[in-house]
Formats: structure tokens, sequence, C-alpha cells
């Protein structure tokens, strides 16, 4: 679960990975959600991308990085791990967008949303403050975490880079 | 293509039965493609029609960067079936689409305004109609798009959005259908994907079935 990297790792879908070095980056979020993680004090950080909510009654299985509801826990309990303290945590959320509802159009369900609202709430019972986020409206995003520095930098499809 | 992965519901579905719906699905992009040569008033043709299982984990990555901007007209599916039907492009690939559709010389549209952004719909609306009728016509079901939707996005954002709707299903792959598409016998940068839901592979494919077993060929 803890990377030593010199260079920047994916998390993809249901994903959750930790390191020391390099940056981690969730590509193109739409309705996801990022979890960034970061302990500025032992520079370790985190990112869980979460694509759903709840989990479902048939359990998570093999990724709890997938639901809100386990991710937050999976995400803090693999950051403690590799020397992290809840306490010290910075956090920042990216993503739960509608891209899919642009113009009042869509006729799906607004997953964005309640991913952004299901993740603040495991955050709020796990005591982690959200520091900063760029969430909902309706464009996609990629966000990278840096290890070394905890810079959390979010782009769209049409703007430029810019920390968050 | 995995036959047993067509869908939860079909997995006793034989390799004739595949075929038989990769058949299907090639006549009516055929016709899909038809109408957009009319509508554009050049040769449009279908250049390879796959069918695909991608796992919903890794359907962000479908096709290429994630990261990579396109255009997107997105249709769903109503009727006897359900999913969703997205036609991509590059940009250069929408703008000279517009260009064709509005009888504009080459580079004339440099942006997306609300005229070219609904000629883009009719696009989606053509292509989607004669796609889902040729199909429907062959399955003896009915299928409707619904109002396109046209999108400058980034292509795993897309595509991640639509694996977290299915994955609010249960659904762990999905079957994707693609097909790329050729004007005057040049290979141009336009996909077109289907994602069917399972009640609708499973009534074509127990069509193209009976239509096997009574020597059609599902077209």
């Amino acid at each position: 679960m803890v990377a030593v990297a010199s260079r920047a790792v994916g998390v993809g879908l249901g994903e959750l990975h930790v390191l020391r070095e390099g940056e981690l980056v969730a590509y193109s979020l739409g309705s996801c959600v990022a979890i960034c993680l970061y302990d500025p004090l032992v520079k370790v950080a985190g990112m869980a991308h979460v694509v759903l909510p709840t989990v479902p009654e048939k359990g998570a299985g093999a990724a709890p990085g997938k639901f809100a509801d386990t991710a937050v826990p999976a995400l803090l309990a693999a950051m403690e791990k590799a020397g992290a303290a809840i306490m010290r945590l910075h956090c920042r959320l990216a993503g739960g967008a509608a891209v899919l509802a642009i113009g009042g159009g869509g006729s799906l369900p607004p997953i964005g949303e309640r991913n952004v609202e299901a993740v603040k709430a495991a955050l709020a019972r796990a005591r982690v403050r959200v520091r900063a986020e760029a969430t909902g409206g309706s464009q996609g995003r990629t966000v990278r975490l840096e290890a070394a520095t905890g810079r959390t930098l979010v782009r769209t499809v049409s703007g430029p880079e810019v920390e968050l | 293509m995995a036959v047993s992965k067509l869908s939860r519901r079909s997995r006793s579905t034989s390799e004739t039965a595949s075929d038989a719906l990769l058949r299907a699905i090639r006549h009516a992009a055929e016709r899909g493609a038809a109408a957009l040569s009319e509508m554009a008033g050049r040769s449009i043709t279908t250049e390879t029609v796959a069918l695909r299982t991608v796992p919903l984990a890794e359907l962000s990555t479908l096709a290429g960067d994630p990261e990579r901007p396109l255009v997107a007209i997105h249709l769903g599916v109503g009727g006897d079936g359900s999913g969703c039907i997205l036609l991509a492009l590059s940009e250069a690939a929408a703008y000279e689409l517009v260009d064709m559709l509005l009888g504009q010389p080459e580079g004339t549209t440099c942006a997306l305004e609300p005229l070219e952004v609904s000629a883009l719909a009719e696009v989606g609306n053509v292509a989607g109609s004669f796609f889902l009728t040729a199909l429907a016509d062959g399955a003896h079901l009915t299928l409707a798009p619904t109002p396109p939707i046209v999108f400058y996005e980034m292509r795993g954002a897309i595509l991640a959005t639509l694996a977290a709707e299915l994955m609010l299903l249960e659904w762990e792959d999905a079957l994707v259908i693609e097909t790329e598409f050729a004007c005057d016998d040049q290979a141009v940068e336009v996909a077109f994907f289907m994602f069917p839901g399972p009640a609708m592979v499973q009534a074509v494919a127990e069509a193209v079935l009976v239509g096997v077993g009574d020597g059609c060929r599902g077209e």
C-alpha cells in the first residue's frame, strides 16, 4: 500500500495509494471524488479515488477505495501505518461533477453530489476537517498531490492548473 | 470477444449468437453511417465495428489518454432497452464536421457556439436514431434515443462517470460496441461507442439466436 516513487502514481477508479516521494494523480475525475490527505510533518501523502457513495448490500469486496464510507477509514488506516497522524492531516477534495447533466438535459442521477456528501460525512465521523475543495460543477478534473510539499493541483479541460 | 461476458444473464450465449450479434450491430452501424452521408453530402462509411467487454474500473482509459479533450455527443437509450450511445470526436474532427454540415469552407469553424453545438447534436440524433432503428428492427424491439447532449470534456471524465453509473447498478464490466468511420475513404477521428444494458443485450442476443435458428443472418 505504501509506495516509494520518484514519479507520478496514477490512482485509478476505486483505488487508494499512500506514498512518501513523487506524486499521486487521479486523472479525469467526473462524478468520482479524490480524497487527498497529507501529513506535513512526516511528508506522507495519500489519495483515494471514490466512485460511489455507499457500499452495496453484497459488500465492498476487494476495493474499499471505491465507496466513500469504506474509503475514508481505509485511507486513514493506510496513512497511519505509513507514520502519519490523523490530527495533523491536511485534507483536500476534488471531483464530484455532474459531467453528464450539462444543460439540464441529462436524466442520470447526481452521483457526484452524493459522492461529495458521503465523503464529507465519513471524514466528519473521523474528525478530519476539509481544508479546501474543488467539487461540484459540470467539468471533469485531474488532481495531483505532491508528496514533498503537499501541494494539491487541479485542472479542468479548459482551464490552467491551479493550486487548491 | 469473451462471449461468456456478454452479460450476467447471457453467459450461455453461444459463439454463433455472438457472431450474429456482431453482424446485427455492423448492419446498424452501416445504416447510421449512410444517414450521416446523406446529411453531410459526403461518403461516410464504417471502417471497423468491434465488440469488447471492458472492466468498469478500466473504462476511463478506454481508447487512450484519459485527459485528452474531446467533443462528445451523448444519447440515452429508452424503450425496450437501456444503455447509452456516445459519439466521440477530436476537436478538429468536430470543427470539420460542422463546416461540412453547414456548407462552409473547411477551417471556418474554430469554436463551438450554440449553432455549432446544435449541428453536432443533430449528427448524434441522426446517427443514433438510424443505428437504433436498424438494431431494433432486427431484434423486433422498440429502441428510441433520448435528446442528444453535446460536451467538450476530458475523455476519461465522461467514461469514468458512465462507469460510475454502471457500477451503481452493480455491474462489474460493460459490453462496449466501438465503430470507427471513414470520410471519402480517409479515416476520421470519430468513434461511436454504445454501452447497452444487460436487458438490451439479452433481447438482441435472443432475437438473433432465433434468427440464426431460422436461417436468418441477423440483418
